[in-house]
């Protein structure tokens, strides 16, 4: 009797708090629901499609109806030549994009924040971020015509200086292709991507600000001991979702920037799987490679997180 | 209970949404049943065609409204406007909704064809491969290839047998409709230099690779133009930019010079093949390539080849030979189709066709056999003009409106433009006149690509026919005579015309896919070689080493079953 009792106690109490819950946060569920309903339809309905990896494509019988073949499309891309050169001109070309393209923004929100004078912060900031609104296409016309061989601004500039050599194709070479790729992408997006970190820096307590001027710090002090701590947080919870892209080059810049010169280092694994996925009408191959591309993205993300965790306690998971 | 009420509204519509989003890739599948479905209707009233024969007819008495999708070049006019089109649509008894594709078609084709979304007739807009990779989206129309409906395709068939072999697929079916134009020279690229440029330097017409060498050498260091300024000469230019493995597929590139070394190559020789002997060969790693390569380096070492011609697209490579600002030459040498185009009405009267040109570098002239690319079935012939749509409602009155085309006279008018559009006059029964352009500031060539179809249209222009063509056909007719010679070479076992093969579906996807991952290796190597990045003796063999791991001597076996069979059919 007594037992019964009490599990009908607790029954209740179950359903009762559920209820409860729902009273008082139905709201929040309900705002959720739009972006839920887009992750569902946009992201989770179109995986069915990863089977195409799997199967042979045809036609006839759509993406699910091919013969079942496993691995083969894997395999395929693991045995060819071009498995270990798209994989390591990927990661070279995301590697160096976040070791310089990454601590960029940061920099750049903690000089603003130091800034005094708000109209002229105010200028620099806008001149700073106007760049992420040059579409890629533009941007990539704008990059060949400043350094084209010969006749480019930027690239005689930089021969003028002797910061490059004055017989180098800057477009051409090899060598030169990450450089220009990384350091153009930072001069386009480290603006806007330092808005987060900037609106992080607002909401440090002005109070600490004045403490650190009474124990006599100077601005270098300030930034490293107040400014740093403060955004920690936001650059680690960015850090992760960055590592998360780590094979994620994006394609059309690469793509459009891409001559024969350069193919040694400008072949990634989205162009590939452009060229044998797409222009050649491989599809299972295509999906293939694009689905063992995010598996290696989860699994960077994953262990960025973990690292994360323990060493400064902030994750995503 | 409000609440209660809008929980469980919510919940609706959230499986709702959710059963919404199932339905759509049910709806997906549901399609492409549908597709092969028709496919199979297709078939099935194909066979009753000639039962029903009298239902043709009978169907005439009603224009028939049909969709059609013509892949244009970008130049070209909307073709509602273009009246020869119009007589013929009535002639045929249709009405065509067109749509018009002028750029990128390659980038949107897949999908599209994958989704099954295209109209009932598509013109330029289709490869071989498409038949075997979409199948059961076309529809095959050797059962209404009938004297009744296409009187004019199958005299062609009968006149020109090539046009049927080259339509017809491995499974004895056609797809598409082929055109031929039989006016076209013998080779789309002529090697143009600055004939005022050797008078001004006192130099000779270049005979072999040291020769040019030497005259290259000249422009460069001397003020070959005259205007003062001895820098501002580019030697020589060439185009190899575009992505799609350009060094060896651009009409313009300086693989044209291999014919030197004595390698014949056919048809643009796409992706590097050629025969010789009848055994297809890639010369990407043919020893002969290591000795063009070389001497390319040495000429780009010396700062004889245009440096930017690695990045310039092909219209900063057409405007190049232009001139300068102040109207001047600035380039010696280059290749193009005709001078006029290539030079503009200016400078055109100072370039000159350079013979081929032979090898004599560590050897005597003559060792290897000089040849020049002969692209005459390339430019003459091409399938793929015109094929339906299996799920077309009306395929009878879609190939009658087809046949039109390969009239005697709507062929020439599809060339080169109507007669009530005042592009051609008919001066006999078989002889035309092509008019002058009637916009005064542009040239025939351009004039041609932007009035009609050109090229890109289906026709059957007959051997018989008399065509007196405009002043650039002319010109790039006369200007091939100093190719003549060395073209007619070339016999049957060291002519490869790619577009003749036919190939498995699993053949096709090996070469497809195998191909993507050549081109990888050899278009990057050659840019290395040649502007001295990588020196070639040294790495010439893992180089051979790294195409052939890439599939090279597979691609090369299929390839060669296809070329067997293809001489069987010849001879």
């Amino acid at each position: 009797m007594v037992s019964k009792n009490q599990t009908a106690t607790v029954n209740k109490s179950f359903g009762f708090r559920t209820k409860k819950y729902w009273e008082h946060n139905w709201q929040l569920w309900l705002m959720l629901l739009p972006a839920m309903l887009y992750i569902l339809i946009f992201c989770y309905v179109p995986m069915y499609g990863i089977q195409l990896a799997f199967r042979e494509y045809s036609f006839q019988t759509g993406i699910t109806g091919g013969k079942w073949v496993g691995m083969k499309y894997f395999k395929q891309y693991f045995e060819s030549p071009m498995f270990f050169s798209t994989l390591k001109n990927t990661f070279t070309i995301s590697f160096w994009s976040i070791v310089v393209g990454f601590p960029a923004p940061i920099i750049l929100a903690m000089i603003i924040n130091q800034l005094r004078n708000k109209k002229w912060k105010k200028t620099v900031q806008t001149t700073v971020y106007i760049p992420y609104f040059i579409s890629t296409v533009v941007m990539v016309s704008m990059i060949n015509v400043m350094f084209a061989n010969g006749s480019g601004v930027v690239g005689n500039f930089l021969k003028a200086i002797h910061l490059v050599a004055a017989d180098t194709n800057i477009l051409g070479k090899e060598s030169a292709f990450v450089p220009l790729y990384v350091l153009t992408g930072v001069w386009q997006a480290m603006g806007w991507n330092s808005i987060i970190y900037i609106a992080a820096l607002s909401s440090v307590d002005t109070q600490l600000y004045d403490a650190c001027k009474i124990d006599g710090a100077n601005r270098w002090q300030t930034m490293i001991h107040i400014d740093f701590p403060a955004i920690v947080p936001t650059i680690m919870i960015l850090l992760i979702m960055n590592m998360g892209n780590i094979l994620n080059v994006g394609f059309d810049k690469v793509y459009l920037m891409q001559n024969s010169l350069n193919l040694g280092i400008s072949q990634v694994i989205s162009t590939y799987v452009y060229s044998v996925g797409v222009k050649s009408s491989q599809f299972s191959f295509g999906a293939a490679v694009g689905l063992f591309n995010t598996l290696v993205n989860f699994v960077f993300l994953v262990i960025t997180n973990w690292i994360s965790k323990r060493s400064t306690g902030t994750g995503l998971m | 209970m409000k609440k209660r009420v809008l929980a469980m509204l919510l919940s609706v519509t959230m499986v709702a949404s959710v059963l919404a989003g199932c339905g759509g890739s049910d709806g997906a599948a549901d399609n492409s049943a549908a597709s092969t479905d028709t496919s199979d209707d297709g078939a099935a009233a194909s066979e009753d065609t000639s039962a029903a024969g009298d239902f043709a007819s009978a169907d005439s008495g009603e224009t028939v409204k049909l969709k059609a999708l013509f892949i244009a070049h970008p130049l070209t006019k909307d073709v509602e406007e273009m009246q020869w089109l119009a007589e013929m649509e009535a002639e045929a008894n249709v009405e065509i909704e067109w749509e018009v594709i002028r750029a990128d078609w390659e980038t949107v084709k897949s999908t599209r064809f994958a989704a099954g979304d295209i109209p009932d007739i598509l013109f330029n807009a289709t490869l071989d491969d498409d038949y075997t990779k979409y199948n059961g989206l076309f529809l095959d129309m050797t059962p209404y290839l009938t004297e009744e409906l296409t009187p004019n395709i199958l005299t062609m068939f009968e006149e020109e047998p090539d046009t049927k072999v080259l339509a017809t697929t491995m499974e004895g079916k056609i797809y598409a409709t082929p055109k031929f134009q039989g006016k076209w020279p013998s080779t789309n690229t002529v090697m143009f230099i600055n004939q005022n440029w050797l008078d001004n330097l006192g130099l000779e017409m270049p005979t072999t690779y040291t020769e040019f060498k030497d005259v290259l050498m000249a422009f460069k260091e001397q003020d070959a133009n005259g205007n003062g300024d001895p820098n501002d000469e580019i030697p020589l230019d060439y185009n190899a930019y575009g992505g799609n493995n350009a060094w060896f597929n651009s009409a313009y590139s300086l693989t044209n010079l291999l014919g030197s070394l004595g390698i014949q190559l056919t048809n643009w020789g796409t992706d590097a093949y050629f025969a010789e002997d009848s055994q297809i060969k890639c010369y990407a790693v043919d020893e002969r390539y290591k000795l063009f390569m070389k001497y390319m380096a040495d000429l780009y070492a010396n700062g004889l080849i245009n440096e930017n011609a690695l990045t310039n697209d092909y219209s900063a490579f057409q405007s190049l030979s232009r001139g300068n600002e102040a109207g001047e030459p600035v380039v010696g040498c280059v290749f193009g189709w005709e001078e006029t185009d290539k030079f503009g009405p200016e400078l055109y009267s100072q370039y000159k066709p350079v013979p081929a040109l032979d090898y004599d570098i560590d050897c005597e002239p003559g060792t290897y056999d000089t040849r020049w690319r002969d692209d005459y079935t390339g430019l003459n012939m091409s399938s793929n003009r015109a094929c339906i749509s299996a799920k077309c409602s009306n395929p009878e009155a879609a190939m009658r409106f087809i046949d039109r085309f390969y009239d005697q006279t709507h062929s020439v008018e599809s060339l080169f433009g109507g007669v009530t559009d005042g592009c051609i006059e008919v001066t006999g029964d078989n002889s035309y006149k092509v008019l002058d352009p009637l916009d005064p500031n542009t040239d025939a060539g351009t004039w041609k690509w932007t009035s009609t179809f050109a090229d890109n249209g289906p026709m059957y222009i007959r051997r018989a026919s008399e065509i007196e063509m405009a002043q650039d056909m002319t010109y790039a007719l006369e200007e091939r005579e100093a190719y003549n010679d060395t073209i007619a070479k070339a016999g049957t076992s060291d002519t490869y015309p790619q577009m003749f093969m036919k190939y498995t579906e699993d053949d096709l996807n090996t070469m497809a896919l195998t191909q993507a991952n050549i081109n990888n290796i050899i278009d990057n190597q050659w840019s290395l070689w040649m502007t001295g990045e990588q020196d070639i003796d040294s790495t010439w063999d893992a180089y051979v080493e790294s195409v052939n791991n890439a599939g090279l001597p597979q691609v090369l076996e299929i390839r060669q079953a296809a070329f067997d069979e293809y001489l069987k059919n010849v001879q």
